[in-house]
């Protein structure tokens, strides 16, 4: 048989595939219940399909496995924090020193650009940040990573425009990837709208939101917001994939004892200092001498903190607090006060100043100004150190050190801030005759400023040291107080009538023959004591050519509200005498500041000194400093009608709103162009304005 | 006559397919949102494939299984050519270098999932049309060969898991047609002689079937799939993350609304969550085998078998795969996974179950089946 075509071979196949009939055909009812036979035993096969998947599964959902554990755990999670707002440094008058602005970072995902892609984006990014191309381009170079930042705090005015040219760019792109190009994320950034001032004092805020020096470290505790910690799981390709955006707790504010207005009044005095007399540094510490609260203190040099480029740790150290030297002739006063008090001396008694050089041992003191027997007042107010170290010998070394030790010297005086140092004061067990000669005259101990006008604050107060006062307030976020500090006293040291006595002997050095006569201040009564230390270099002994310039005094002298202490080291330019380096500081400073506090001058002394001495006129100016004048006005129900803030730059519209206990909160850098409530809405003290800044 | 049906069957597809539209949502949503804007993307062609399948399965379920039979060559034919179209330029769609769809714009079919339905119906009418002669081998043949030109098609697709799957559930139909065990035996040598070969000539089958025996040896390529998967489901523990909570959804399981929906599940609904659904499956294999016994010809018994054991198998290398315990094969999960040709063509597999249970015969097994008007006269010995 032939088989014609494809149907023929289709037919032999069929023929061939046919069952052969050799067997006999199985019947149904054999068939039936073969077939259900089977189906139960399918069904139990089934059944053990189902148990071993649930037997694989449980192992492996229910056993524990580090691996899988830890690779979900780095696949996965990611722990976020989520930082409340860093609550605002306060002067005593609400005035804002340090506040927080909200910025934004931009990030860009280099692995979802090509390299025409990212020419564009590099392009876009350079003409809004004002930078190379080029530059961007190599930061997104690496196509590798998902997540660069490309501009940190960038003010909302600049990141709008900059978003929308990103998003026009990206819109353009064919078969744009699903994932997203660009996107920005809450940046706060600090601000101090003081600028250079009570830098090293208030200290700085880290990119990672943390206080760094001064009052910003010391205080981080409480000015750090709450913080809201949570898993943030992240998708393959490395983005945060939980919405949740907690609304945390803001820091606390804090009230410090410091008034703007006088640091202002210190700061421009060390500006004339430095631009006198050059020194490589500078410090002016201002003290209530009542309460021992720290009202300024000011170090050069300085820098703008708003500024990250100017953040060098130089030029924002504390040194007021962290630096310590040899204060020299500012320290005889304090040995005045211990042999008055042992009634030793009173300020009348004579004393032998040896004609300008005395041996003690084999070694030799000198004078400057050599005298004779004269009265011991005079022993400060020319400053002898042959007086002041034979007091020192007459008293000895046990007493000498432990009235340095009342007063404060050779132990932090408990302020507060970071980095401050102790300074250094023998061993009256072990100090040698010349050691406890040169300690009466400052040399052979070291301090810093703050331990000076704390000192010296401690004879204007009668004797009594108080406790160094930096934070009056803590408030809540909401501005309501939640601590305060009161004003305490830490010791007497001396009597009172002691305290007035070396007061006065103080007070003769600003008189005509007296070494501070520059240190005069019209219309006051001024205390006060020069200091001129040969500078101690670490390693290399006594330097022959540098100093360090003191003053320290207290204003006004027949009842001291004042205790100010300036410091500099090494001037470079002109004398290098603590009575005309230092003193005019000190003038300018008690000058200004004193009409602040309600001490009105007294005209009679003002007349005085108009006669005396017209040869000062540019160290003794008149308050210094125009505080802008708030456009606020009271209702009658007791609120605040606001002004118009738009236009103004956030200093100014910072400055508007001092005083009136009003929470300010601030988005972006600028000039304000918003503000809520508008011009003329009312508020009550504890509430908050907001401003929008461009 | 008056028509039965199997409620039990019917509550079992629903809740799978139910419980599949919340997972495809669950597992799609975030990704879906991001790529599409729209999270209710896939949720919502799950739904009109849902509706489509009800539709399918409910004509199937009043078609007498006689008007099926008399249908099945067009149903053959009909696949073959659609399984040829997904290699024609312009009408097959490619995706990811599978040539498994055909369609254009918004309806591609997977005319694969329509075989491994249409190829048991073929093989159960040969099977019983020569069911009294099951001991000679050239019937086993006669069946299985409507298996070969659909399997040589939806091989070079490449898609070996549907035909692995095909040649399961033709085997079903073997095992409770009666087939003789050394046949039976012979089959499965046979049948593993062939798959070794195709294994090993394709390099990525290869390190597939190797990476889930230790998925650790690289975590980044070959075992990423099965390490993922682990992972989802070993962070699901007892009781689950909660529904919407998964994490390995979120770009680390390829395509998690598709075939890895079982990781997504036991990673929300935990262990408990994923002895339901086995237990769901159990379920429906009761139904099915209780289908086909009570089913009134051979036909009916072989076809309501063979695609039981189709969707269990399906189920069970499915969720094989996402544990570790098998290799790793492009299987839905019968009802759950997200895809229109799948969920369609098990709907109708479930509308021919009921038509199968409508002409239930509840006679006892000895009685063989009833006669029918239909049935050959047994050739003569």
């Amino acid at each position: 048989m032939k088989a014609s075509g494809l149907g023929g071979r289709l037919e032999e196949l069929r023929a061939w595939l046919a069952p052969r009939a050799d067997a006999p055909p199985i019947p149904d009812h054999e068939l039936r219940p073969r077939s259900t036979r089977r189906l139960r035993g399918l069904g139990a096969f089934f059944g053990l399909l189902g148990l071993a998947v649930v037997a694989r599964s449980a192992h492996v959902m229910l056993v524990p496995d580090d691996r899988l554990e830890h690779k979900a755990r780095v696949q996965f999670e990611q722990v976020r924090e989520v930082r409340g707002r860093r609550g605002d440094i306060l002067d005593r008058n609400h005035r804002i020193l340090a506040t927080s602005v909200d910025l934004v970072d931009a990030h860009v995902d280099p692995s979802t650009l090509d390299e025409a892609r990212r020419a564009e984006v590099s392009r876009i990014l350079a003409e809004h940040l004002g930078t190379n191309p080029r530059a961007f381009a190599r930061r997104l170079a690496d196509t590798t990573r998902r997540d660069v930042v490309v501009a940190r705090q960038l003010t909302p005015a600049r990141w709008g425009p900059l978003r929308a040219a990103l998003a026009e760019a990206v819109d353009g792109w064919q078969g744009a990837s699903d994932r997203l190009v660009y996107w920005s994320s809450r940046s706060a950034a600090r601000y101090y709208p003081a600028r250079h001032e009570a830098v090293g004092l208030l200290g700085l805020v880290t990119w990672n939101g943390k206080g760094s020096g001064g009052v910003e470290e010391a205080l981080d505790h409480r000015l750090r917001g709450g913080v809201y910690r949570y898993l943030q799981w992240r998708d393959r390709l490395g983005r945060r994939v939980s919405p949740e955006t907690p609304d945390v707790r803001g820091g606390d504010s804090v009230v410090l004892s410091l008034d703007a207005r006088i640091q202002d009044i210190a700061e421009e005095a060390l500006d004339d200092l430095v631009e006198r007399s050059e020194p490589h540094a500078a410090v002016a510490v201002v003290v209530d001498v009542r309460t021992g609260e720290l009202l300024a203190l000011a170090n050069r040099p300085t820098a703008n903190p708003n500024d990250t480029a100017q953040r060098k740790p130089d030029l924002l150290r504390n040194r007021a607090v962290t630096d310590i030297f040899e204060p020299g002739s500012v320290f005889k006063p304090f040995i005045a006060a211990a042999a008055v008090e042992e009634g030793l001396v009173t300020p009348d008694s004579p004393i032998d100043c040896e004609g300008g050089v005395w041996l003690v041992g084999r070694r030799r003191i000198k004078d400057d100004h050599p005298h004779g027997v004269v009265p011991f007042r005079d022993v400060i107010k020319y400053s002898s150190n042959i007086g002041a170290a034979k007091t020192a010998l007459r008293l000895g070394p046990d007493k000498v050190i432990a009235y340095l030790r009342a007063l404060g010297f050779g132990r932090r005086t408990g302020i507060g801030l970071p980095g401050e140092r102790s300074g250094f004061v023998r061993d009256p067990a072990r100090i040698k005759p010349i050691e406890l000669a040169t300690t009466a005259y400052g040399h052979g101990v070291s301090v810093t400023a703050l331990q000076l006008a704390y000192a010296v604050a401690a004879l204007g107060n009668g004797g009594v040291r108080m406790k160094p006062l930096l934070v009056r307030e803590i408030l809540d976020e909401d501005g309501d107080p939640i601590e305060r500090t009161e004003p305490e006293a830490a010791e007497r040291v001396v009597g009172e009538d002691t305290a007035r006595a070396v007061v006065s002997m103080m007070e003769s050095v600003t008189e005509p023959g007296g070494t501070g006569t520059r240190a005069r201040v019209p219309g006051y009564r001024v205390a006060g004591k020069t200091g001129t230390a040969d500078k101690y270099v670490e390693g290399q002994g006594y330097s022959p050519t540098d100093r360090v310039a003191s003053f320290i005094g207290l204003a006004p002298a027949d009842d001291p509200r004042l205790a100010i202490v300036v410091s500099a080291d090494t001037p470079t330019k002109g004398s290098k005498y603590g009575g005309i380096v230092a003193a005019p500081a000190f003038a300018r400073i008690a000058g200004a500041a004193l009409p602040l506090l309600g001490v009105a001058p007294d005209p009679a002394l003002l007349a005085e000194a108009e006669e005396a001495e017209p040869a000062l006129p540019e160290e003794v100016t008149g308050p210094p400093v125009a505080i802008a004048t708030p456009d606020l006005t009271w209702t009658a129900e007791g609120s605040l009608r606001l002004p118009d803030l738009r236009g103004l730059t956030l200093r100014d519209s910072l400055a508007a709103l001092q005083g009136a206990g009003l929470g300010v909160t601030l988005r972006g850098w600028g000039v304000v162009v918003d503000q809520s409530p508008p011009p003329g809405g009312r508020l009550r003290p504890g509430q908050t304005v907001e401003l929008v800044l461009e | 006559m008056t028509r039965r049906t199997d409620p039990a069957l019917i509550l079992v597809t629903v809740a799978l397919a139910v419980s599949g539209l919340v997972m495809v949502y669950s597992a799609s949503g975030a990704i879906a949102a991001e790529q599409a804007g729209d999270s209710m993307k896939y949720f919502n062609r799950q739904l009109v494939a849902l509706g489509i399948g009800l539709l399918v399965a409910l004509a199937a379920a009043v078609t007498p299984t006689r008007t099926l039979r008399r249908l099945r060559g067009y149903l053959y034919v009909g696949v073959l050519l659609a399984l040829a179209l997904c290699f024609m330029p312009g009408i097959g769609r490619a995706v990811n270098g599978a040539h498994r769809w055909v369609g254009s714009g918004g309806l591609n079919l997977q005319p694969s999932e329509f075989a491994k339905v249409i190829v048991p119906i073929m093989a159960a009418h040969t099977l019983d049309r020569h069911r009294r002669r099951i001991g000679d081998w050239r019937v086993l043949l006669r069946a299985g060969l409507w298996m070969l030109p659909a399997a040589l098609l939806i091989l070079p697709e490449p898609d070996l898991g549907a035909v692995v799957v095909l040649g399961g559930t033709v085997f079903v139909a073997f095992w409770v047609a009666g087939a003789r065990p050394r046949h039976l035996g012979a089959l499965v040598g046979a049948g593993a002689a062939l798959a070794l070969p195709l294994v090993a000539l394709e390099p990525y089958r290869v390190k597939r079937v190797f990476a889930f025996l230790d998925p650790w040896k690289d975590p980044a390529g070959a075992g990423y799939h099965t390490i993922q998967s682990l992972m989802a489901m070993h962070s699901g523990g007892l009781l689950g993350q909660g529904i919407g909570n998964s994490k390995a959804k979120l770009h680390f399981l390829p395509e998690p609304w598709t075939d890895n929906i079982g990781s997504v599940l036991a990673e929300e609904l935990g262990l408990v969550g994923l002895v339901v659904l086995v237990l769901l499956y159990a379920l429906f294999a009761w139904r099915g085998l209780t289908i086909a016994r009570r089913a009134r010809d051979g036909f009916g018994l072989y076809l309501a078998a063979a695609l039981t054991g189709m969707v269990v198998s399906e189920a069970f290398v499915n969720l094989g795969v996402i544990s570790g315990m098998l290799p790793n094969k492009g299987l839905v999960l019968p009802f759950m996974s997200y895809g229109a040709s799948a969920l369609i063509s098990h709907l109708w597999l479930v509308g021919i179950l009921l038509g199968i249970a409508a002409e239930a015969d509840h006679a006892r097994p000895e009685e063989g089946w009833p006669e029918r008007r239909d049935a050959r006269p047994v050739p003569a010995a």
